[in-house]
């Protein structure tokens, strides 16, 4: 499909006389508690080209922002500024309010009070406040130099990519094909199903994984609107919101590619692998990883829990493995990190395995040694509770007291300083030690290298914001489904599929869809056409040299331009600029705040 | 604003409709008057806690907490800023009388 | 009874919590219309209540109010606010909803907000939005951010003085305006009614609500929001500044002796946000958390647990068996710790929270919708391993903690998913 670009229209607000209406908020008292509003809006009224200045206690609140459309409909204001949290929490907010009002929604400039001076400024109240003042003012200068800008509309490719083909991205495909759009899944394994296919039995159904994995493929398989790729080996993904491309090799050695207009990435977890020796993992044949332990379960002999042949007749779990790890205790991974998140699932993956022992080979002994224990879900509660009734003997450890595995010709041993006994140092002997592993992402550094997506501390996959877009990434058009994000359970994974595909039929509901406009302009007649700056350029395609009107200039891909701005630095005549952020904005906000 | 008839015969009908107003009704809002002219009298006298406030005005510390609450939100009186168990609360400016 | 009012949208949300907007706000912005029924006078549900939220301590208003104001705003979704549903019937594909209009005794449409009735009305109340520690008028606006901006009366504490009316400049008060009537048609239903919490008459060891500083984690929210009740942290019983905070976990969870049995999933880290809180607006406090487990499973959790840890808030394993109160109404707890000094003991603080746990918010058996419930009321699916808002009920779905107790990132999350399973419904009709 070519890319057709439209302008929308809008009202021509900027002929106007400007009008600047100055929004000061309390945030609550995040704000308020340590600067003097009301002395910034009273400095504010002053400022020259401000026609009104308030300060209110919630200026996101439905009464904030009526307070803005009363002052454009009433006051006349045609540019407004909003000092108050991070622009983004709330700059499109505002940039509603003026759209909805009548007035170019680029014609306002959200200063940032909160993050930059009462959150780092707690100590000294007067500089917070002079520091909002002087931000607050170097906004009014940035919003009276700000031409209206219309966005920017892409033709959209009407398909949704789906990254991964375990449970969540079955999910996601499901859900946006529900819709009406069309989804291609594209998985590496040879099988839909991911780790599930892997897995044993499985809380909370109590099926087994490839079970559960396999009544989703059937409704996957039953779908027209859903196309699958298995065995698919990405090696290329790039393009923009509305255009994206995604090459991949198939089994057979040929190369396809997909074009979607979002992508939803459902690229799972891996198990934790426990490092060489860790609790003897690697080096002691009868220590093993839960999901090994749960394979073991199943093929074990009806009456006899059997590992390598032996019967086991004790075992002791050890929770939080390769999760919830503390600096100085824990050794860190080839990366230098630890992780020091909770896993989540874990806990009542563990205590659902031990009850499984229980019911089938009650003669085993359990220990289970943990630091606390997470049952949070509705039915998980009953796992902790059956198996304390049925006997596994709980042993809980402080964090700086980790268990110690030990091995000789009588079998293992587990040394627990345990604080249900009051810190005395326990010993239990054990035929299986099995480590409790946590998730990790799986390794999908060259898709996130191509495309520059961010991750958390963590490793996974970092939305923009836990609650407000808690499904979306910073990329524009690219949505996380499942434990790509955060590790979670099958009915949590069904739950954040469901909304990334309800954000891509959001995102793909009009034909074309709308991209900010803050790209590079060149200004013809100040380019020399020196070709500085196409060298500069790191999106294939965004700026290039071409002839016009026998002259050569640098000439921009809008669809394809991110803004970076890379290239306004090297321009010699300051003839590119990036729309929104020029450069005579900047001089003039530099000015307000140097100004005495 | 009201056309006062018109109220008049609004409140006659409610009072068939829903008999007089409760004793236990009219107690309660006797005794918040009292109550709360109790505290702004003692108020003003400077700023008292909220146990000042209740030994003054003949009230268990937590009801004078709670109408002091109602007389600060509806702008009746102040929080006085500075430090101690108990905060301080006075009579804001132009409820002196 | 006023006159039957039609309404006929693509769906019907019941609840208007957090996961009930963000469900409208998927299934509208999709392109379907939708029509939210909300008992309360305003939209916003629980979440528009609470302080700050965890992890990310942002404050719960800046995150519920847009959403509010979107929903409000939306050209596709209608709000019926203070209105109840009476019941649904199924004919065929169509859902027809009875709800009723509370009376508000105003004209809805002539009021401008004003607050003048609210202002000269002499009868004071407990504010059930500030959790009875503030006071309200017998007419007010429930609380600033509100969505719609309007009064309700409560006739029952209404001495008829007549004092509103005389105010009101657009003569809009209505002694005797009676309940309105509307009819609701949709294709598909979200159930979105939430949760309450475990009430604080549960247990007789913890002094069933009677004991003035033991006190609901909602009134701790009020206590810590920027507009609370006393405009900053101070006990119930004589507005002191408490120097000594404790938090009870478990005090209405992982508890059979209270019908609790379960994990409400939520209780560790509301308790710990809280206490972060707290040590920011009272830095020489004292405050502990007694707990079973800290239950801190979600994303960044663990670091604000371990936040809290550095902060210096102290974390004890114990039971808490029992709460009393000395003269001066200072809480003292009858611990067992789990951990050290194993013999039971008595420690006083001048304020405890009790951690309390969630229950229903509402029985949506009563619809009979065919959405089974589980043993505790909470909403059933019909497969939770392929599909977080499918009931057994063809066209009834359901957001949030109506399904059981889930925080805020789960319950947004959730919603949507709601939505696109009702989309997907509606495209398939």
């Amino acid at each position: 499909m070519d890319e057709k670009i439209t302008e929308a229209s809008s009202k021509d607000n900027y002929r106007q006389e400007p009008k600047v209406g100055v929004y000061v908020c309390h945030c609550g008292g995040n704000i308020s508690d340590i600067i003097d509003v009301k002395a910034v809006a009273a400095a504010l009224a002053k400022y020259p080209g401000v026609a009104v200045a308030r300060e209110y206690a919630f200026m996101c609140s439905s009464n904030g922002q009526d307070l803005i459309a009363e002052d454009i409909k009433n006051l006349g204001i045609n540019r407004t500024v909003v000092a108050a949290c991070s622009p983004s929490l709330h700059e499109l907010t505002f940039r509603n309010v003026l759209q909805r009002a009548g007035v170019n929604p680029y014609l306002h400039e959200h200063i940032n009070i909160r993050e930059q001076a009462s959150w780092v400024h707690k100590a000294d109240h007067a500089g917070a406040t002079a520091k909002a003042i002087k931000l607050a003012q170097a906004g009014v200068e940035k919003v009276l130099r700000k031409d209206p800008l219309n966005a920017i509309r892409v033709a959209a490719e009407p398909r949704v990519a789906v990254i991964g083909g375990g449970v969540a991205g079955m999910r996601a495909a499901l859900s946006a094909a529900g819709k009406g759009l069309e989804a291609v899944i594209i998985e590496k394994a040879p099988r839909l199903g991911g780790k599930l296919l892997e897995l044993g039995k499985m809380y909370p159904s109590g099926e087994e994984g490839p079970a559960i994995a396999g009544k989703l493929e059937a409704l996957v398989r039953a779908d027209k609107k859903i196309t699958v790729h298995t065995g698919a080996d990405i090696d290329f993904v790039g393009g923009f919101v509305g255009n994206f491309k995604i090459n991949f090799k198939n089994a057979d050695g040929t190369s396809s590619q997909v074009k979607a207009g979002a992508i939803i990435m459902a690229t799972g977890y891996q198990h934790y692998k426990p490092a060489q020796g860790e609790f003897g993992y690697g080096e002691d044949a009868n220590v093993v990883t839960l999901p090994e332990f749960i394979s073991l379960m199943k093929n074990s002999p009806a009456g006899r829990l059997e590992y390598s042949g032996k019967e086991i007749k004790s075992l002791a779990l050890i929770h939080c493995v390769g999760s919830r790890q503390v600096e100085g205790i824990h050794k860190p991974q080839a990366d230098g990190k630890i992780n020091d998140y909770c896993s989540r699932v874990c806990c009542s993956s563990a205590l659902y395995a031990a009850n499984q022992v229980k019911d089938k080979y009650p003669g085993v002994r359990i220990y289970d040694v943990y630091r606390d224990i997470r049952t949070y879900g509705m039915q998980h509660e009953e796992y902790y509770d059956k198996a304390s009734k049925d006997g596994v003997l709980f042993l809980r450890h402080n964090e700086a007291d980790q268990p110690v595995v030990t091995s000789d010709r009588t079998g293992h041993t587990v040394k627990v300083k345990d604080v249900l006994t009051w810190g005395e140092e326990l010993e239990v002997k054990a035929d299986l030690i099995v480590l409790v592993t946590g998730m990790m992402p799986a390794d999908i550094s060259l898709i996130r290298s191509q495309m520059k997506m961010p991750v958390g501390a963590d490793r996974f996959l970092q939305e923009v914001h836990l609650k407000l877009r808690p499904v979306e990434m910073a990329n524009s058009g690219v949505f996380i489904a499942g434990t790509a994000q955060y590790p979670m359970d099958v009915p949590e994974a069904m739950a954040a599929a469901g909304t990334a595909a309800a954000k891509a039929a959001i995102l793909l509901a009009e034909p074309d869809i709308p991209l900010e406009p803050f790209v590079a302009v060149v200004d013809e007649h100040k380019c020399t056409g020196c070709g500085l700056c196409p060298a500069e350029c790191s999106y294939d395609g965004a700026l290039m040299m071409s002839e016009k009107n026998g002259k050569k200039i640098a000439v921009v891909n809008p669809a394809l331009c991110k803004g970076c701005g890379a290239c306004v630095a090297v321009c010699p005549t300051r003839a590119i600029n990036v729309a929104g952020w020029t450069l005579d904005q900047f001089d003039a906000m530099v000015e307000a705040i140097a100004k005495e | 604003m009201a056309d006062a008839k018109k109220l008049a015969e609004q409140l006659k009908k409610l009072n068939e409709l829903r008999g007089p107003v409760p004793q236990e009704l009219r107690d309660r809002v006797a005794a918040q008057n009292k109550a709360q002219k109790a505290i702004l009298d003692a108020l003003k006298e400077g700023p008292k806690t909220a146990p000042e406030l209740a030994a003054a005005a003949g009230l268990p510390e937590d009801r004078a907490l709670w109408y002091l609450v109602g007389l600060r939100k509806y702008g009746k009186i102040s929080d006085v800023a500075g430090r101690g168990d108990y905060p301080k609360y006075e009579l804001k400016a132009g409820e002196a009388k | 009874m006023r006159e039957l009012e039609k309404i006929e949208v693509d769906t019907l949300v019941v609840g208007s919590g957090i996961a009930g907007l963000q469900a409208a706000l998927d299934l509208a912005d999709q392109g379907y219309s939708v029509a939210i029924v909300e008992k309360a006078p305003s939209i916003g549900g629980k979440m528009i209540s609470l302080s700050k939220v965890f992890p990310t301590l942002d404050c719960a208003s800046c995150i519920t109010t847009p959403r509010m104001a979107s929903v409000s705003h939306h050209p596709r979704i209608k709000t019926l606010t203070y209105s109840t549903v009476d019941a649904i019937k199924r004919e065929g594909k169509t859902f027809t909803a009875s709800v009723t209009r509370k009376p508000r005794y105003i004209d809805e449409k002539e009021c401008i907000s004003c607050k003048r009735c609210e202002e000269v009305c002499p009868v004071y109340l407990p504010d059930e939005y500030e959790q009875g520690l503030g006071a309200k008028k017998t007419i007010s606006i429930p609380f600033t951010n509100a969505i719609p901006q309007l009064p309700v009366m409560h006739p029952e504490h209404c001495i008829r003085c007549g004092a509103c009316a005389r105010a009101c400049p657009k003569d809009c008060i209505e002694f005797l305006q009676e309940p309105a009537p509307v009819e609701i048609k949709a294709k598909a239903v979200i159930l979105a009614t939430g949760y309450e919490t475990t009430p604080m008459t549960a247990k007789k060891q913890y002094g069933l609500g009677k004991l003035p500083n033991v006190i609901s984690p909602m009134a701790a929210e009020r206590l810590l929001a920027p507009h609370g009740p006393y405009g900053r942290v101070l006990r119930p019983s004589d507005g002191m500044v408490p120097g000594s905070i404790a938090y009870v976990q478990c005090a209405g969870s992982r508890d059979k002796s209270i019908g609790v049995p379960y994990c409400s999933r939520v209780c560790c880290m509301y308790a710990i946000k809280q206490a972060i809180l707290l040590s920011g607006s009272l830095p020489i406090a004292d405050i502990t958390i007694y707990y079973m487990d800290i239950r801190a499973f979600g994303k960044g959790y663990e670091q604000f647990y371990n936040n809290a840890r550095a902060m210096g808030i102290n974390f004890v394993k114990a039971k808490v068996a029992r709460i009393t109160e000395d003269e001066k109404h200072n809480p003292i707890l009858r611990i067992e710790r789990q951990e050290g000094d194993s013999a039971p003991a008595e420690v006083k603080h001048e304020l405890v929270v009790l951690s309390q746990g969630l229950l229903p918010g509402c029985d949506v058996s009563k619809f009979n919708l065919g959405a089974g419930l589980n043993d505790f009321g909470f909403v059933q699916l019909s497969d939770e391993t392929v599909s977080s808002a499918v009931t057994a009920g063809a066209g009834v779905f359901a957001a949030g903690v109506v399904k059981g107790p889930r925080d805020i990132p789960d319950s947004v999350v959730d919603a949507g998913s709601a939505a696109m399973e009702a989309a997907s419904y509606i495209r398939k009709l």
